[in-house]
């Protein structure tokens, strides 16, 4: 499937800057409808900036993004999740004094898939709490669940949006083995329903489990791009990551 | 012409207290991120202070800043722990909406407090030196307004050295750029904080006592003095200690000069709209290094 | 919720009803005055409410918008407008000058937006003070004409109508929107919410109902100064009987109304201002402790360890 057609997300020569902090540095890769891309890099390697532009919440100083072959890169976030970007956040944002069904009603009634009527609403925020394994704690606060529990709220409330693409930042930092492997299983259904994903992660495993391909950052620059196998070995990220010999 | 300078020399003098005023909520905004919108309060405290001592033991209200500053600081100490320090720990957003509140709560409390215990009417300090002026240029400097200007630069000296010298100082300044390195080095971030909302509260209550020599005191005077602190803070920018106080001194000069050619009814209307002109266009402030 | 709803429903009903009949049943003046300020205060209540508990914009300058709503409705009126036309006009100025200052302090971050609109507030204190400086008295005839009744209606309709927009704001989506803005507004644009159209539409809302809370205050009072009605008295009380009532709830303000108008009562004949003392106090207590406020409180007086079912409009974290 990935390759058949024409890439979903392309994102061309993208540059931003933080006062003097170059963060993304002429930055070019695509992601191809139903693919899961990996990005990965050292720590401040330019990657949650990356996602920022990707979804709206930062603008480039250069560069531009093209989503379905339309070009998003001056639309704010809003408009893009309307046509199908959602992402979660490296530190998790659910809405905390709403209910883990509020947090996902919300999504449903503004995404892509807007639900015509509330009582639509509700049935759709139910099935996704269903999907991600969190309907018996429907009713509870998000500021009182687990942090498993709130990657998964937030997981649920983006696809509430029905997105085509979905950043991923970081999913399964700090999560047990176990739940780990649950979450891979999570993601891996999400894309057996043709989204499209782009994760953020350190987990070599889950990398290694999900990804077809991976784009590898370092100060802001790609560094090395292919499957995982192929990047793992490759001098440069070694490098990177261990610092030089 | 003379009249102009004289509003210039005027609006100059009260500045330089607008700026000590600010300086307080300046330091507790930059050091802890939260907004004490209480702090005209403090200040009217420390103005009563600076009454009562002269009233009851005729103590010159410029040896009043000291037992002023002393009380204030107390004052702060007790609002922080029991009231603000659980705040500390908050997102930012959170932290900041929230010390309005109870900013606001707090200036509830203290300003009926105050009206119970010492009724609406205004209080004014008149020491032997009142009636004696300077000239300078044309216009007459009132000497009391002079001393207090100097007063108040002299207590921002005062602090400026104090946060650049003094190893406590250097902590604050740390735990303000950065408060999780801080800690990491050991500095107790606790400490800082629950000094630094004192030490504003002192600079209220010597701002206080200065004003207790030229204006009247009563307890409705704390929302004009948090407002105007409030406007020097973001003309000047938050944590510029010297830059507050030229701000104030320009808020002070723009309002004197503005009363001259609008007419006495709109000194504050002009002070309140350079604040929004401010907000809009360079809200970190008119001398801000961004 | 199984019977929660007409029950709740019912209630309401017959509040309202009551509330209309108070006239025919009672001619007890004192007490319709009573029932007047508790109505009047709700609606002003429910008005901030709407921008700073469902929306969590701490809006520090609301007095503009009622002091807006009550020099028009006061001048058209006194100027021989039908006191209907009068108010509606006034609404529409205090919605209009919402709009118009709400786009630009809206974009300011939350302190700077609090302290911005007490800023403007101000200045329109203090110039109409400067442009309008007497006192404007209602003219012999109108005197002569004075009836408490129409202002009561009309403080019933403002009451009835801010509460149900209230109502409206917690189910609907545009509300759940504005909740989604006021937890955390990157996250609710990541999902697709507007959050500068949401919080400049509760702006809008908000201000436009606090013109009319001010207009049929213009109606109400006999002799004011101008400059009065831009007094930061009408954006600090709504703010206290809010958070005590239960900030973000739909009947917060009514139950903060009611406590704040008898404790006022209660305590006005001693010296000094000890009711504001004691609301201090009480605000202090509920902002640090019991952000729910009395509805929370009664909530868990009647029901103790039943979980509620959740609203959107619920308290926002303290």
């Amino acid at each position: 499937m990935p390759g058949s057609a024409a890439p979903l997300l392309q994102v061309a020569a993208l540059s931003k800057a933080f006062g003097g902090l170059l963060a993304v540095d002429d930055l070019s890769f695509t992601i191809d409808p139903g693919e899961v891309l990996g990005l990965l890099g050292p720590n401040g390697s330019g990657k949650t900036t990356t996602f920022g532009l990707v979804a709206g919440a930062l603008r480039p100083d250069r560069g531009d993004i093209l989503f379905a072959g339309r070009p998003v890169t001056r639309w704010p976030a809003s408009r893009r999740a309307a046509v199908g970007i959602a992402r979660t956040f490296q530190l998790i944002r659910v809405f905390l004094s709403l209910t883990a069904l509020e947090n996902v009603l919300v999504a449903c009634l503004y995404g892509r898939g807007r639900a015509r009527s509330p009582a639509r609403a509700r049935a759709d925020a139910c099935a996704l709490l269903e999907q991600v394994g969190m309907a018996h704690k429907r009713d509870a606060r998000a500021r009182d669940l687990t942090l498993g529990e709130r990657r998964r709220l937030e997981i649920a409330r983006a696809l509430a949006t029905r997105p085509r693409l979905l950043l991923l930042d970081e999913p399964v930092a700090g999560l047990t083995a176990t739940e780990v492997d649950a979450a891979v299983a999570l993601f891996r259904g999400i894309r057996a329903e043709g989204v499209a994903i782009a994760l953020v992660e350190h987990n070599v495993r889950a990398v290694r489990a999900l990804c077809d391909r991976v784009v590898v950052l370092h100060a802001g620059r790609k560094i090395a791009q292919g499957t995982p196998e192929d990047v793992f070995a490759h001098a440069a990220v070694v490098a990177a990551y261990l610092g030089r010999r | 012409m003379t009249v102009l300078w004289q509003n210039v020399v005027f609006g100059a003098l009260i500045g330089g207290l607008y700026g000590l005023a600010a300086v307080g909520l300046s330091l507790v905004f930059g050091v802890l991120n939260m907004l004490n919108v209480a702090h005209g309060e403090l200040l009217m405290l420390g103005g009563y202070a600076a009454f009562w001592l002269f009233t009851l033991f005729g103590v010159d209200p410029f040896v009043s800043i000291l037992p002023s500053a002393a009380a204030l600081f107390v004052v702060g100490l007790v609002l922080y722990r029991v009231l603000f320090e659980r705040l500390a720990s908050a997102p930012g957003e959170t932290k900041l909406k929230n010390s309005i509140l109870i900013g606001f709560g707090v200036s509830l409390v203290l300003q009926t407090l105050a009206l119970i215990a010492w009724t609406a009417d205004e209080r004014a300090v008149t020491t032997a030196a009142a009636g004696a002026v300077l000239p300078l240029g044309g216009a007459v400097v009132p000497v009391v307004r002079l001393g207090a200007l100097i007063v108040a630069f002299l207590a921002l000296g005062g602090l400026h050295l104090f946060l650049r010298r003094a190893r406590f100082g250097r902590a604050i300044r740390a735990t303000a750029d950065d408060p999780g390195a801080a800690s990491l080095v050991g500095i107790p971030v606790g400490t800082v904080f629950a000094v630094a909302f004192g030490l504003g509260s002192a600079l209220a209550g010597v701002a206080g006592a200065l004003v207790s020599t030229t204006d009247a005191v009563s307890p409705a005077i704390g929302l004009s003095w948090t407002l105007k602190a409030l406007i020097v803070v973001v003309l000047g920018g938050v944590g510029h200690v010297f830059g507050t106080f030229v701000a104030g001194v320009l808020l002070g000069v723009a309002e004197s000069v503005s009363g001259f050619f609008l007419g006495n009814a709109y000194r504050e209307v002009m002070g309140l709209v350079l604040f929004l002109v401010v907000l809009s266009v360079r809200p970190q402030g008119l001398f801000a290094r961004e | 919720m199984r019977g929660a709803v007409p029950l709740g429903a019912l209630s309401a009903a017959c509040g309202v009803a009551a509330a209309v009949l108070l006239p025919v049943l009672t001619t007890n003046q004192a007490l319709l005055s009573w029932a007047f300020l508790v109505l009047l205060y709700t609606a002003l209540a429910q008005s901030w409410n709407l921008l700073g508990g469902f929306g969590g914009q701490v809006n520090l300058g609301h007095a503009a918008f009622f002091g807006l709503g009550a020099l028009a409705t006061r001048m058209l009126w006194l100027g021989g407008a039908p006191v209907i036309l009068a108010l509606a006009a006034g609404t529409g100025a205090a919605t209009a000058a919402g709009i118009v200052i709400g786009a630009p302090s809206l974009r300011l971050r939350g302190p700077y937006f609090a302290i911005g609109t007490l800023a403007i507030a101000e200045i329109l204190r203090i110039t109409t003070g400067n442009v309008l400086p007497d006192v404007s008295s209602l003219p012999a005839g109108d005197l002569a004409r004075y009836a408490l009744a129409p202002r009561y209606y009309l403080a019933v309709f403002a009451a009835v109508t801010i509460t149900s927009a209230a109502w409206w704001l917690a189910r609907s989506r545009f509300g759940h929107g504005l909740a989604a803005v006021r937890e955390d507004e990157a996250a609710a644009e990541a999902i697709g919410v507007g959050a500068f159209r949401h919080k400049l539409g509760a702006f809008a809302l908000s201000s436009g109902f606090a013109g009319m809370t001010g207009g049929i205050f213009a109606y109400y009072h006999v002799s004011f100064y101008p400059a009065f009605v831009f007094s930061p008295v009408w954006t600090f009380d709504p703010l206290v009987i809010v958070y005590l009532g239960g900030v973000g709830t739909v009947w917060g303000p009514l139950a903060g109304a009611a406590f704040f108008v008898v404790l006022q009562e209660v305590l006005s004949l001693q010296v000094g201002e000890p009711h504001l003392l004691v609301f201090g106090l009480l605000f202090l207590v509920v902002v640090i402790a019991a952000p729910g406020g009395l509805v929370e409180a009664l909530r868990a007086l009647c029901r103790p360890g039943a979980r509620r079912p959740a609203e959107v409009g619920s308290p926002p974290p303290a």
